[in-house]
């Protein structure tokens, strides 16, 4: 259950904080943005998979990922 | 070449095969929606179904612990003693090494006094204050097997509880 949680936790609030920082279009996403991203990415999958790194924790968290994208969006 | 390709093109977009590929995205989205809501009950570890709890026979040991676990994830194995066991200010904890090979014990809570080798079995002695009813120790592991083991917990002369576990890789 932890895991779905961290999945939609983590989720949910990226994409508010991406809609709060504001729209632009892939080709004006300066160096800076592109380095935000990456940095992001790194962040999250900490916060996604804690210390489980097994193979069922990861598919259980692109599960709860796809099935959110699925009924909100 | 070029006649097959375009046969392959129509059937591709043909209503039939609109209707399958339909069919089969509701399927598959079904499949992993039930796999989300196992997840959350804990069929795959870290819900209310994994967590169980185990006494032995004569109620000098219960374990608490995860009977459905993932490879390498941290778990924990909560034991309560029955404060009868202790012998001069200390009880001894058997673990069965059938169930210590396959796991990584992190720490245990709190530190033992020793840890000891007993035939088929690891001896944790922890210090006991006289007067106590019931001790609490909680050992934090990792499981390194992936299927199904099982061993054999039990605290001074008492009788063993049995525990499993399946660990999914």
């Amino acid at each position: 259950m932890e895991v779905v949680l961290r999945a939609l936790i983590m989720y949910s609030f990226l994409m508010v904080i991406f809609r709060i920082g504001g729209q632009r279009t892939l080709a004006q996403i300066t160096p800076f943005d592109f380095v935000l991203l990456l940095i992001v990415g790194e962040a999250t999958q900490q916060a996604l998979l804690g210390e489980d790194f097994s193979i069922t924790n990861s598919l259980i968290v692109i599960s709860t990922l796809i099935t959110i994208d699925i009924i909100f969006f | 070449m070029q006649e097959r390709s375009a046969d392959r093109r129509l059937k591709v977009g043909s209503p039939s095969f609109h209707q399958k590929n339909w069919i089969t995205a509701i399927f598959g989205q079904a499949l992993i929606g039930i796999f989300v809501v196992a997840s959350i009950v804990g069929l795959f570890g870290g819900g209310i179904y994994s967590d169980v709890s185990r006494q032995s026979t004569d109620a000098t040991v219960q374990a608490n612990f995860a009977r459905i676990t993932r490879y390498q994830s941290p778990s924990e194995i909560r034991l309560a003693i029955d404060g009868d066991v202790t012998t001069n200010g200390t009880a001894a904890v058997h673990l069965s090494r059938s169930f210590t090979d396959h796991i990584e014990i992190s720490s245990i809570s709190p530190e033992p006094e020793s840890v000891a080798i007993n035939g088929d079995a690891l001896t944790y002695s922890f210090e006991v204050e006289s007067g106590q009813d019931k001790l609490t120790a909680t050992f934090y592991i990792t499981v390194e097997r992936i299927g199904r083991i099982s061993g054999e917990i039990s605290a001074g002369d008492g009788e063993p509880v049995h525990i499993s576990q399946f660990v999914f890789p």
